[in-house]
């Protein structure tokens, strides 16, 4: 009983433009595509054509990770003496950040921050502090994702005196309740969206400064799942579209609020799996945000980190995505050659896509297990043939393994001194 | 119409000269928002006020704190205006401008997070003011907005999550029928478009689980028959089978329905004569191929059609198909 498509005119054409591709062994690519020509098809495919380009030159080599060259552009972030070009002003409120990506990427690539930059993080956030948390820049109102980006830099400084000097942790817990709205979310700012994000970071310093209290906590379960759409991963707020930083976000904070093996009882890890998995593209190798969207090495992360904590829920092995074919995108394809990494060829570097596409690399070349109940600790080991010159990264917190677990251990040993 | 800022003494960045991730400021930058910090600092809520609003936002958008100052000044417009105040005729006129001048930060600046809050509280503003407006609130300037946006970029994820925000929040103001009919013109035009299948997913719960009035309700017979049809012009679109398998999951139907829908692109070799090859179109019809022989107790078939995706059809993905061939051995 042969079936015939209905358009077999179509898939014979389609298969014939596949032939060129096919003779190149060394790049996987998927024997079905459709001939029917949209908008999404055209950018999709004139996409694929450059990344083709790019993977040939290198034939089957993964090249190495430039990281002196990417520490040297990072700096340029980093620098007490040359300010940004005026160019940056979008920026503006978002400087909290710009130290984050700098400093952390700095650190996961293996490099380390000067007695200057470690001073100078701290210094430059002392004047972003807002209502006991930080705004993104001087003089502007407090924000989740400043606050989020600030502790997270100020961790990387492992500058524990500026802790104690900048964070307060009830402070920070009042800030948090806040801005908490009825339905188990939090708004990002005073008259700002309420999103997943919003939870994410709220959660990530309220578990890093131990004010995760019952109060905080109540409803942002049940939020958190209702983001979930009907293709399985998250969206930024209930009904919306799933999307890969989203997802991260959700993924995240739950691990925060759950031990990672019972994430199940509350979402549905099997679907969410199901459509992490289809985030990775072949011949690209890389992983896109949304179904029907372009791969972006930034998602190196926001999948790869997803699809370990699922895997904490789903025991499915090493596995699940094939990770040198995502070396070979980020690395190959990613790497500007002035330095620092890009979403994709074309496209200029920033610090952002840098800190996340070494962040990616890092849920690539380890093998990460969860251990205790709070998302906080994890064991890594190396996979075979990975560069260790990356460190590995706490898939929950988005830092060098052991810096927010330090910065935890700070807030927990204060508040037992104040007992 | 130009204000006079003499009197206020511009506050400028207080920060180390040290600083990292420091931005050489034009001028311009720094008196807009020098003269913003002077006026947060006094707590001052006025039409110049509104102005150097308009012009720090206009040299970076997403400055989220002038944003807040933005709507807090606004709201006490419309305080002022209900008192009487000696201005309420200009701080009226700012408030009817103020969504058209939205519109233009929007339509420069798309990806912009700050717009939709910012005009999500002046339509409840509006909603609770309608002397405000001057006229009744519609959705109408809203969704031309918001159809002009998608024309240019038509996944724009803060579009539609600010659409689907309209829908939520203004039942009765919203033309779910026409909103429904968008989706399946911009399906119609581009089937790969997921955002649009997204907001169709959600107009169609809605209109399914809520009791509200529609003068069409699509059967859900009638929505398979559109999905069908969709998947027809290109099998390899993961969009439409997302869809399906989420209506059918969503409303607990039996995926075995879809069995024939998945042998118009997908069979096993198991089924066919020893010389026929099976012509595979989707790997999506493949993959629901393997939940349904799975759930129809066929384990050797869902592995046949696993081992397919694995090692032929999709093997980017070969961990997580070993995954659920594991599952069904299980």
């Amino acid at each position: 009983m042969a079936r015939l498509p209905s358009s077999i005119l179509d898939y014979i054409a389609a298969q014939q433009n596949r032939h060129k591709l096919r003779n190149m062994t060394h790049i996987l690519t998927l024997p079905i595509r459709d001939s029917y020509v949209t908008e999404t098809s055209e950018l999709q495919n004139a996409t694929e054509e450059q990344i083709v380009a790019c993977l040939e030159k290198s034939r089957d080599q993964v090249r190495s990770l430039e990281t002196e060259k990417h520490v040297n552009f990072l700096n340029m972030f980093l620098s007490p003496d040359a300010p940004l070009p005026d160019k940056f002003t979008g920026l503006d409120a978002s400087r909290a950040w710009l130290l984050y990506w700098s400093a952390n990427a700095i650190r996961v690539l293996g490099g380390e921050l000067s007695d200057e930059q470690k001073k100078g993080i701290p210094l430059t956030l002392e004047s972003f502090k807002e209502d006991g948390v930080f705004g993104g820049g001087s003089g502007q109102d407090a924000h989740a994702a400043s606050t989020y980006a600030a502790f997270l830099a100020l961790a990387d400084s492992d500058d524990e005196d500026a802790w104690g000097r900048l964070i307060n942790p009830e402070e920070v817990l009042k800030h948090n309740l806040k801005l908490k709205s009825p339905d188990g979310g939090f708004a990002s700012n005073v008259g700002g969206e309420t999103d997943v994000r919003g939870t994410y970071c709220r959660l990530v310093v309220a578990s890093l400064t131990n004010t995760l209290t019952t109060e905080l906590t109540d409803g942002v379960i049940k939020y958190i799942a209702s983001c979930q759409s009907y293709e399985g991963g998250f969206g930024g707020s209930p009904g919306n579209e799933a999307h890969a930083g989203y997802t991260y976000c959700a993924l995240a904070a739950l691990a925060i609020l759950v031990p990672i093996r019972e994430m199940d009882q509350y979402v549905n890890v099997e679907s969410c799996l199901a459509w992490l998995s289809a985030r990775q593209y072949q011949p690209e190798g890389g992983f896109s945000g949304r179904t029907n969207k372009l791969v972006d090495a930034c998602y190196a992360y926001w999948v790869g980190a997803s699809l370990v904590l699922i895997n904490g829920a789903v025991h499915a092995g090493p596995s699940l995505w094939d990770r040198k074919q995502l070396a070979q995108y980020v690395l190959n394809c990613c790497q500007q050659s002035g330095g620092g990494l890009r979403d994709k060829p074309g496209c200029k570097a920033d610090a952002y896509h840098t800190n996340y596409a070494a962040c990616g690399i890092a849920m690539s070349q380890y093998i990460y297990f969860p251990e205790g109940e709070n998302g906080l600790y994890w064991q890594a080991t190396s996979c075979d043939g990975a560069d260790t010159s990356i460190c590995p990264v706490n898939p929950v917190y988005g830092v060098p393994l052991g810096v927010a677990e330090r910065m935890r251990l700070y807030f927990t040993l204060k508040e037992e001194n104040l007992k | 119409m130009s204000h006079n800022f003499d009197d206020l003494e511009i506050i400028p960045l207080r920060e180390s000269d040290h600083a990292l991730a420091s931005i050489a400021y034009t001028d311009e930058y720094k008196q807009a928002t020098g003269l913003l910090r002077a006026l947060m600092e006094k707590n001052e809520k006025s039409l110049r006020g509104l102005q150097v609003a308009s012009n720090v936002i206009a040299q970076n958008p997403a400055h989220y704190t002038v944003w807040a100052y933005r709507i807090d000044t606004l709201k006490s417009f419309a305080a002022d205006v209900k008192a009487g105040a000696a201005d309420k005729d200009e701080k009226l006129a700012a408030l009817q401008h103020e969504l058209r001048w939205v519109d233009d930060i929007a339509m420069a600046c798309p990806k912009n997070y700050q717009i939709w809050p910012h005009r999500q509280q002046l339509l409840e503003l509006f909603e609770v003011n309608p002397d405000l407006l001057g006229e009744e609130l519609t959705l109408d300037r809203e969704i031309e907005l918001i159809d002009y946006m998608l024309s240019d970029d038509s996944k724009n994820h803060h579009v539609w999550s600010y659409r689907q925000w309209l829908v939520t929040r203004f039942p009765t103001l919203v033309n779910l029928d026409s909103e429904l009919a968008t989706t399946s013109i911009m399906i119609q035009e581009d089937c790969r478009n997921n955002s649009a299948w997204n907001h169709r997913f959600f107009l169609f719960k809605l209109k399914n689980d809520n009791k509200q009035e529609w003068t069409t309700k699509p059967s859900f017979q009638e929505e398979v028959e559109f999905v069908a049809n969709t998947i027809d012009k290109a099998p390899q679109n993961h969009s439409p089978w997302l869809y399906i398998e989420g209506l059918y999951s969503h409303y607990k139907k039996d995926i075995k329905d879809l069995q024939e829908l998945t042998f118009k692109y997908a069979c096993l070799p198991s089924d066919l004569g020893e010389d026929e090859e099976p012509l595979i179109t989707s790997s999506h019809a493949l993959d629901l191929l393997a939940k349904i022989y799975l759930k129809e107790q066929e384990k050797s078939k869902a592995l046949e059609a696993l081992n397919l995706l694995e090692e032929k059809y999709d093997p980017i993905r070969k961990g997580y198909w070993a995954y659920r061939k594991k599952l069904v051995e299980a």
